[in-house]
């Protein structure tokens, strides 16, 4: 339940190796590489010991980066053709290619099995190529009216010519309004189906193709190109057609026949050619981006601290052409941030996603998600309590997790629908009838709607407000110290000071409605001092630390600023402390909104219509008033909490794989 | 209250760019710019074109880049307006932008069919990127007429080039730029009918103006210039004039010379656009458009943005005009003849 420890490891080896070293890096899937922090730490030194100790040759000189770029677009083309092909679809297959197998070999591979299949393959796409043409054909020649056009005589007359094609709109107004000065005769002998195309036959003399071909580019006509050997009417045209095409479709059938039967035995190596051409991409891609000084380079990779010694084995098979460094980051340096990998039980793990759409928590943050998943459950619990709505969110969230849809919603809704029973056996709630109702339902404290209640379950949310506030300012206290900022975590609005602020002011309201006796100007004072220590922290710090200038800028104008600053936080303040009033009032309203339905329920007789008002209070309650509880318990914990502890801003721990 | 648009806000983003772009001291202030350097500088300054300026980073404009800018500014131009707009009414603004996309197609069209490298293409155009849906990494890297062409299918501008080929890129320019128009102004005015009524009559109108004057200037210079038999000028002619029907245009195509051609131009159009020198015809053609922006009939919403969008267009042209006077050192004189809103009061009548 925290964030990963991260090692710095620095790899260093020749440019010559950079290839071999890249692949052991890529397919260990374990190393995060990061450019953006390279320059934050002197790498000469390294550099220089690697030099000393390895022979390094400056005549090598790496192959152009383009030309395999290219070399590798013409492999997967290729391959993407016998995928398609085989019908089937790509897989990495990251054994296949541990050893020295290369992109070389893949496509030797690749070779022999377009030796093997490429031609059927080829004969494959042809044909179905083929049959789309005709089929396209086929339509153009069945929009024609007459049927019994004959293209042979037509073809064979002496002194004229004929084109069919189609003519948009547009371009058959303009041909028709200047039909008189148009050496041709121009029949409309269709309407392609769903286009406003008609179709044409033109008829020229031969001595004005040339005039007419110009014309009829002017008018976009598109020719009907006539595929070679069909001959006669149209209605011949169209039953040659149709032999032709139903002749294709056997020899397709046929030929994917055989296709299938090899597809077992070559599915193998296609995706064994296929993982080492992603792979070969993937180290393209670093390469490109990898500075090198005299033929040495250097890669800082993020490493998990307990993959230390996997990482170190996985090179040390090329012990004699790598050097490996391994630094511990475990304080702020150099600016340097580590990525953030969070490590939480099967418990908490959904709750990351709803900490990710506010932020990933930066290295040395603490991990908000035990705390937010505890907080957030029991104000969800308090908010909706209800053992029948609990059972169906559960229930539901059951159905998406085992059907493997969403399924991170499905263990939210597993774990809130869980939290929504347990204070519906506080209450004693059962799909909103309470023990009034049904007698034999075990209670802890009532329904939150009676007399009694009422003023307990807002002071109760008051009190988790306290509570959970508290922690908040604790752990953003914890945080500050961690980047030694004692500014923000001693003298802040958000640390120490806002924490003796905020508690002196809950003190206060104590004091004066007469709950505890306690003078009323103790807290009065408290909240005074607090407040200064506030408007004063910068200074203060500055005495702290031995920093100066103690103020940047005037002294007015940070005055200015601190004054504007202490109101903002004397209404933050009183905000936070009124908020969670709301998780008390939402519980109330979750009852209050099932009586309304009960009471109208009680208005009939009919108990078929008595049951459909219960089930439809119940279904407006599971979904309206189930997602405004969900939002104001992240608005709560967005806004009220987080703004105490959590920055946000760190980068995701990705080790480079072949894919990503 | 049109639901489609935000009146208000249209009128005072339109006023606010009165008080820039339109401003007729501006020009003035161009004019007196001596180099490219200082065109660059004036631009950067004044113009708030830092942010595509930040594109060509730090180093010189040439007068390309600055050309290239200059369009880029007037597409952004029309950007900024179609924020106010949804429904018909932001389908009929957008295909304002469809002129950027052609310049950008028979720019690489032209490139593509004369053999010429493509490589730094991608920072001369000037499309929408916002708006535009063509894949121009894959356009730019076709091999052929044929294979640019073929990687447009799918996209509206398929049908009006289809049956271009290498020859008509090179020797038969006027088809495919005719083609590109023809769809732009058919797109035109079949989204201004999805429109109000009113606005749909002042889109017609202003729409129909233009039309009817690139009509008249294809068919002089197919007469004049290429020598194209009538049936085929009449071919490409546009639909949707305003005062030039088809029969005015059949007239005019087979009219027996390019003199006997102008004065029925004369008559139909009631305006003497072949008097005076060639290079001026575009100047005299803007001058009259921009004379009509401001007629009763165009004030409508719809009408103003329509102005507001040829302005900017023209004052644009004129902001290249000035730079490549500018680059050719020709006398400020010379420039300013050549500038559309020279001696017009640079507002939008609205």
């Amino acid at each position: 339940m925290a964030i990963e420890k991260m090692s710095l490891i620095k790899i260093v080896g020749s440019v010559e190796d950079m290839h071999e070293i890249l692949k052991k890096l890529v397919l260990s899937e374990k190393m995060h590489v990061d450019f953006q922090n390279a320059g934050a730490f002197d790498n000469s030194y390294i550099i220089h010991e690697y030099e000393s100790e390895m022979h390094v040759s400056n005549d090598y000189s790496p192959e152009d980066p383009e030309s395999v770029e290219q070399i590798c677009a013409e492999t997967e083309s290729r391959i993407e053709r016998l995928y398609s092909g085989l019908g089937i679809k790509p897989a990495i297959d990251k054994e296949s290619i541990a050893g020295s197998y290369g992109i070389r070999d893949a496509r030797e591979d690749l070779q022999k099995l377009e030796d093997e299949l490429g031609q059927t393959i080829g004969e494959v796409s042809e044909k179905k190529s083929m049959i789309a043409e005709y089929e396209q054909f086929k339509e153009k020649l069945r929009a024609i009216k007459y049927r019994d056009i004959d293209f042979d005589s037509l073809a064979s007359l002496n002194y004229f010519d004929y084109e069919v094609g189609t003519l948009s709109s547009d371009n058959r107004y303009s041909l028709r309004k200047n039909y008189e000065n148009i050496s041709a005769v121009a029949l409309n002998i269709g309407t392609v189906k769903e286009s406003t195309d008609d179709m044409y036959i033109i008829i020229f003399p031969k001595k004005f193709r040339d005039e007419t071909e110009r014309l009829l580019k002017s008018l976009n006509w598109d020719r009907l190109n006539i595929p070679s050997g069909l001959s006669g009417s149209v209605s011949n045209m169209i039953s040659q057609l149709e032999e032709r095409i139903a002749k294709l479709q056997a020899d397709v059938s046929e030929l994917e026949k055989v296709l299938s039967d090899k597809k077992d035995q070559v599915v193998k190596v296609l995706n064994k050619v296929y993982s080492a051409l992603k792979l070969e991409k993937r180290i393209l891609r670093l390469e490109k981006r990898i500075d090198y000084v005299n033929g040495t380079f250097v890669v800082d990779a993020w490493i998990r601290k307990k993959d230390s010694r996997n990482v170190h084995e996985i090179f040390g098979e090329l012990k004699n052409k790598v050097m490996i460094e391994e630094k511990d980051i475990s304080r702020p340096e150099n600016n340097v941030m580590p990525p953030t990998l969070l490590r939480n039980s099967r418990f908490l793990k959904p709750f990351e996603s709803v900490i990710r759409m506010y932020g990933l928590p930066s290295y040395y943050e603490i991990d908000p998600t035990p705390f937010f998943a505890v907080a957030f459950c029991l104000m969800f619990g308090i908010m909706f309590g209800d053992i029948g709505q609990g059972a169906i969110y559960l229930l539901a969230g059951l159905l998406l997790y085992r059907k493997g849809k969403k399924v991170t919603i499905g263990r939210l809704l597993i774990r809130l629908g869980a939290s929504s029973i347990v204070f519906g056996f506080v209450y004693g709630s059962l799909f909103g009838l309470e023990h009034s109702e049904l007698p034999w339902l075990p209670t802890l404290i009532g329904k939150p709607l009676d007399p009694r209640n009422i003023p307990m379950i807002l002071i109760a949310g008051v009190i988790f407000g306290t509570v959970v506030l508290t922690i908040s300012f604790v752990l953003g206290i914890i945080n500050s110290l961690r980047k030694k900022d004692i500014e923000t975590g001693i003298f802040g609005k958000n640390g120490a000071a806002g924490w003796a602020f905020f508690i002196s002011l809950e003190l206060a309201a104590v004091s004066v409605t007469g709950v505890i006796s306690l003078p009323i100007a103790v807290p009065l004072l408290a909240m005074l001092i607090s407040l200064l220590v506030m408007l004063a922290k910068t200074p203060l710090a500055g005495l702290v630390t031995g920093k100066r200038p103690l103020i940047h800028g005037t002294v007015s104008s940070y005055l200015t600023e601190s004054f504007f600053e202490g109101v903002e936080t004397i209404l933050g303040t009183l905000s936070n402390a009124i908020s969670f009033i709301r998780v008390g009032a939402f519980a109330l309203n979750h009852a209050g909104l099932f009586l309304a339905f009960l009471v109208m329920s009680e208005m009939t007789e009919n108990i078929a219509l008595k049951l459909l008002i219960l089930v439809l209070g119940n279904v407006l309650i599971l979904t309206l008033e189930g997602l405004v509880v969900f939002i104001q318990g992240l608005r709560l914990e967005y806004y009220e909490m987080f703004s105490k502890y959590f920055n946000g801003g760190g980068t995701a721990f990705r080790p480079v794989t072949i894919n990503n | 209250m049109n639901p489609y648009m935000a009146e208000k806000a249209i009128e005072t983003k339109i006023k606010a760019k009165k008080g820039s772009i339109f401003r007729t001291g501006r020009i003035e202030e161009l004019l007196a710019c001596e180099s490219i350097d200082q065109v660059a500088d004036f631009l950067r300054r004044k113009y708030g074109l830092a942010r595509i300026l930040n594109e060509y980073g730090s180093g010189r404009l040439l007068r390309d880049d600055i050309e290239t800018l200059l369009k880029r500014y007037s597409v952004i131009g029309i950007e900024d307006i179609l924020h106010y707009f949804s429904g018909p009414y932001k389908d009929f603004i957008k295909v304002f932008l469809m002129r950027y996309e052609i310049t950008d197609l028979i720019m690489i069209l032209r490139r593509i069919a004369r053999g010429d490298d493509l490589d730094g293409i991608q920072e001369r155009l000037v499309h929408s990127v916002n708006y535009s849906s063509l894949d121009y990494s894959k356009l730019t890297s076709s091999k052929s007429v044929a294979q640019f062409i073929e990687n447009l299918r799918h996209t509206p501008y398929y049908s009006a080039l289809r049956t271009v080929n290498e020859n008509d890129v090179i020797k038969r320019e006027f088809h495919m730029e005719m083609k590109l128009l023809l769809l732009y102004y058919n797109t035109l005015l079949k989204k201004a009918d999805d429109l109000e009524p009113a606005d749909s009559a002042a889109a017609r109108a202003v729409i129909g103006e233009k039309i009817d004057w690139l009509n008249v200037q294809w068919i002089y210079r197919a007469k004049k210039f290429y020598q194209i038999p009538p049936e085929q000028i009449l071919a490409y002619c546009l639909h949707g004039g305003r005062r030039l029907g088809f029969g005015r245009l059949k007239e005019m195509s087979y009219a027996a010379s390019v003199d006997k051609m102008i004065q029925m131009s004369d008559t139909y159009l009631r305006r003497k656009i072949f008097e005076g020198d060639e290079s001026g015809l575009r100047k005299r053609i803007d001058g009259i458009i921009l004379e009509r922006l401001g007629e009763s009939k165009l004030k409508t919403p719809v009408g103003a943005v329509i102005a507001y969008i040829h302005m900017y267009e023209m004052i644009v042209n004129d902001m290249i005009s000035i730079t490549e006077g500018i680059r050719y050192k020709l006398p400020k004189e010379r420039i300013r003849q050549n500038l559309v809103l020279q001696g017009q009061k640079a507002e939008v009548k609205h």
